[in-house]
């Protein structure tokens, strides 16, 4: 008896060795091939190749390939060294000294220097270009120290720097007449050729200052509108990878040996707000009854097709280093939101307009469900379509709605994604106002110490499901779907796609 | 000549009221095109910026006007989006618009027209029977929905022809014909429909007059009769419907070019919406009034040669 336990234990163990070592070598010891040609299908063309003046998600997410800033991120989201090689800060934050790599060429083969870093940057926050990046008035003096060396004065300590210097691209100023056709920058791609409404291609740059990257010898951004006709297209082996596929069409790939789908947080919560400024929202028993009657999980298995993840408050779980778990803070329990709807002097429920972004079908389709299900609580909701150019204005910008859906993301400091909540800024459409919540980001904005930014951002999120600022439902996934052959793709916490880490193999 | 003189000014002035109209309408839907621009991380500061920069903190009419103004001039402006020429845009996207509306009208003529006058000519037997119900069924069809099913099977079952997008006619002719040829097929099925309708109405209505009768009675060949008399004196309604259906390809078809993804005027145009890219969508619309205008003009025309009675005056 005793010998068989032993012997089916070594075949145990035996067994878990090699699964562990296949597991393993796949990952670890398969070195990555060079060459080919990678296809990437994409919905729409880009705004403008001049990376000072982008703002399209489009066109950033070929621009991760082509320009780069001092600093970047990883697929966590963290700050990692780029063109900078090292930065000091000085102890009060408002200092902060870059060294530079001397190894970075243009891709019009001229030498990176310290004149490049100051350039881009004060034509960044430089009105003139028309379109400045909302930080550039937190630098104030910018210098050259020497050759590899520049220091940088902010007015005042502003923690999420780091994060927004890594849009920064810098860019060769004898190319800034055509950038807007003909992108210069330092990344792993450099620009080919740019056909309107067909594609956007991209050469391997030699001279990239990671020897050993990209894999491949080029990328052809293929732009296919419709989400069937791009599965039609993967399939025929005309395109390779669908980033951002749409859940509805996800199942045509989900169990199909030659393709794969990828599937990760996308860092874009996806939330119901309430506009508290209006009966009956400025009750705070409302809201909680909202939450308490939307069953979540159904909601994403049938909105999403399952392809999200359950949220709390605004923020999503791919910000590893902040997120606080509180999905499940106001579970779904339709008799006690008839309840607190009873208490609030609603007894038989209200009638209320939820206006859906037309253009966005995920959140038509929540919003569908969550007005059936807030119907089973009384509480009659007629859907409004609104267009995209309509929300952004009537609704976002003059607050004139009762409750809305959408997504808001793509931002990696945890000061960026709540500084909405706010009571004195310029886009809370909540109309959420809450004196501790002020105080706190407005801490949290000069702190510097990470673990302290952690335990100030942890009691913001706190705050927003205490208070039910929004009905936060989930962060749908980032699905993409490609041939087998394809490797080394990256989920990111941002809408960009990384091609330099991708390579064909077996 | 005086003829040709008020048809030029009444020209101008359709073009004047169409472009008047779209801008109009453009500016009484809310969205303003500095926020679709910057989306949800508008700045009020910068939002202000970049009005300035686009020029659109200046007064409506004064924005009107120096667009008209601009465009006597051949100036059709800049894209506020794409920051490029609208005319250069337009001149992309042109032979995509142009030769998928050609083809198409090729294929809606040579089968509607055949087959319209063989049921004709075949009244009341199953073959008539047969065109009729086809063209029933191919007006019922959505043409988005045929060309999805369309791909499913000379792209990916057969392998024949490419799934969408489009390949310009200099850098390869053939496959530039053969990316154009489903969509094309998918546009005309709509149209065949109605016009093989038309077609055989217009025969039948023909085949009942005298004239017919008594050629037949001297003892001319049936399909001499059908081809050559029937068949030219019904082309007048038949012209109309194809130019009104012509003008309307050239108009893009939107549908199409996004299932196919082809880089086409239609799709351009929604683009232009969607963005609230005033300057395009008004640069693209007095395109397609120009050209609905011309094909009028040219249907006119063509009624001219097709029926000596016809006279302008």
């Amino acid at each position: 008896m005793g010998l068989r336990l032993t012997l089916l234990a070594r075949l145990g163990i035996v067994l878990l060795c090699i699964g562990f070592l296949t597991a393993n070598s796949s990952f670890v010891f398969a070195s990555p091939n060079y060459g080919g040609h990678l296809i990437v299908a994409v919905p729409t063309d880009p705004d403008t190749f001049d990376a000072h003046k982008a703002v399209a998600a489009a066109t950033k997410e070929i621009d991760f390939n082509t320009y780069e800033g001092l600093v970047s991120y990883n697929s966590k989201g963290e700050i990692i060294p780029a063109l900078a090689v090292d930065w000091d800060i000085s102890a009060d934050g408002t200092e902060y000294i870059f060294t530079l790599r001397e190894d970075v060429f243009f891709h019009n083969n001229r030498l990176m220097t310290a004149e490049d870093v100051v350039y881009s940057l004060n034509r960044i926050r430089d009105d003139s270009t028309g379109y400045p990046l909302t930080w550039h008035k937190n630098i104030e003096h910018l210098e050259i120290l020497d050759t590899q060396q520049i220091r940088l004065v902010l007015a005042e300590p502003y923690a999420p720097f780091l994060s927004e210097l890594a849009d920064a691209a810098i860019i060769p100023s004898e190319a800034v007449e055509t950038l807007g056709v003909k992108p210069i920058g330092t990344g792993p791609f450099k620009f080919v050729e740019w056909a309107i409404g067909q594609h956007i291609k991209l050469t391997k740059f030699e001279k990239y200052w990671k020897a050993e990257l990209p894999y491949l010898d080029g990328v052809t951004f293929k732009i296919v509108p419709n989400p069937a006709t791009a599965i039609l297209n993967l399939k025929a082996g005309a395109v390779h990878v669908i980033p951002r596929l749409s859940a509805d069409v996800a199942w045509q790939v989900e169990e199909d040996p030659e393709f794969r789908l990828l599937s990760a947080p996308m860092n874009t919560p996806q939330l119901m707000a309430y506009n508290l400024m209006r009966e009956p929202f400025d009750d705070i028993r409302v809201r909680q009854a909202i939450n308490y009657g939307i069953d979540k999980d159904l909601l994403i298995e049938g909105a999403a097709w399952g392809y999200g993840s359950k949220i709390g408050s605004n923020m999503s779980p791919s910000m590893e280093a902040f997120y606080v778990d509180y999905a499940d803070y106001y579970p779904y329990d339709p008799d006690k939101a008839r309840q607190l709807l009873k208490n609030a002097g609603y007894p038989h429920g209200f009638q209320s307009t939820l206006s859906l972004p037309v253009d966005y079908d995920l959140h038509v389709k929540a919003g569908e469900m969550a007005a059936a299900m807030l119907a089973e609580i009384g509480i009659e909701l007629e859907l409004e379509l609104v267009e995209w150019g309509t929300w952004l204005e009537r609704i976002y910008t003059k607050r004139d709605y009762d409750l809305t859906i959408v997504g808001l993301g793509g931002k990696l400091d945890p000061h960026t994604i709540l500084n909405r909540y706010t009571s004195d800024y310029s886009r809370n459409f909540f109309n959420f106002a809450h004196e501790e919540y002020d105080a706190l980001i407005e801490e949290g904005f000069l702190e510097t110490n990470p673990s302290k930014r952690g335990t100030i951002y942890a009691r913001c999120q706190e705050i927003l499901a205490e208070e039910a600022a929004a009905l936060f439902i989930m962060d749908p996934n980032d699905l993409v779907a490609m041939a087998k052959e394809v490797n080394g793709w990256q989920h990111y916490p941002k809408y960009v796609d990384d091609l330099a880490h991708v390579y064909f193999g077996k | 000549m005086q003829y040709l003189r008020q048809r030029v000014a009444a020209l101008l002035f359709t073009l004047f009221v169409a472009c008047a109209i779209t801008f109009v309408v453009f500016n009484v839907i809310p969205g303003d095109p500095a926020l679709l621009i910057m989306g949800t991380e508008a700045d009020p500061e910068v939002l202000d910026t970049l009005r300035q920069t686009l020029g659109l903190d200046l007064p409506l009419h004064r924005q009107f006007f120096r667009w008209v103004k601009a465009v006597t001039k051949g100036d059709l402006g800049t894209s506020l989006r794409m920051g490029q020429p609208v005319a250069a845009l337009i001149k992309e996207r042109l032979p995509v618009t142009l030769s998928l509306a050609a083809l198409a009208m090729v294929f809606t003529l040579g089968f509607s027209v055949i087959a319209g006058a063989y049921a004709a000519s075949h009244r009341g037997r199953p073959i008539d029977f047969l065109i009729v119900i086809m063209s029933q069924i191919g007006l019922a069809i959505p043409h988005f929905w045929l060309g999805i099913l369309l791909m499913l099977l000379f792209s990916l079952r057969w392998k024949l022809l490419p799934p969408g997008g489009f390949v310009q006619w200099h850098t390869d002719p053939r496959q530039a014909f053969l990316s154009l040829l489903l969509p094309a097929v998918a546009l005309a099925s709509h149209r065949v429909a109605s016009l093989t309708r038309i077609t055989r109405a217009a025969m039948l209505d023909i085949l009942s007059q005298d004239y017919i009768r008594a050629s037949r009675s001297r003892g001319i060949s049936h399909t001499v009769v059908i081809y050559q008399h029937a068949l030219k004196n019904s082309l007048v309604p038949i012209i109309t419907v194809a130019g009104m259906q012509f003008a309307g390809l050239l108009a893009g078809s939107v549908v199409a070019e996004e299932v196919f993804a082809l880089p086409g005027l239609g799709r351009l145009l929604l683009q232009a919406i969607g963005y609230r890219d005033l300057p395009l969508v008004q640069g693209i619309a007095l395109f397609m009034a120009v050209m609905v205008v011309s094909v009028n003009f040219i249907t006119d025309m063509l009624y001219l040669l097709l029926d000596p009675r016809i006279r302008y005056e």
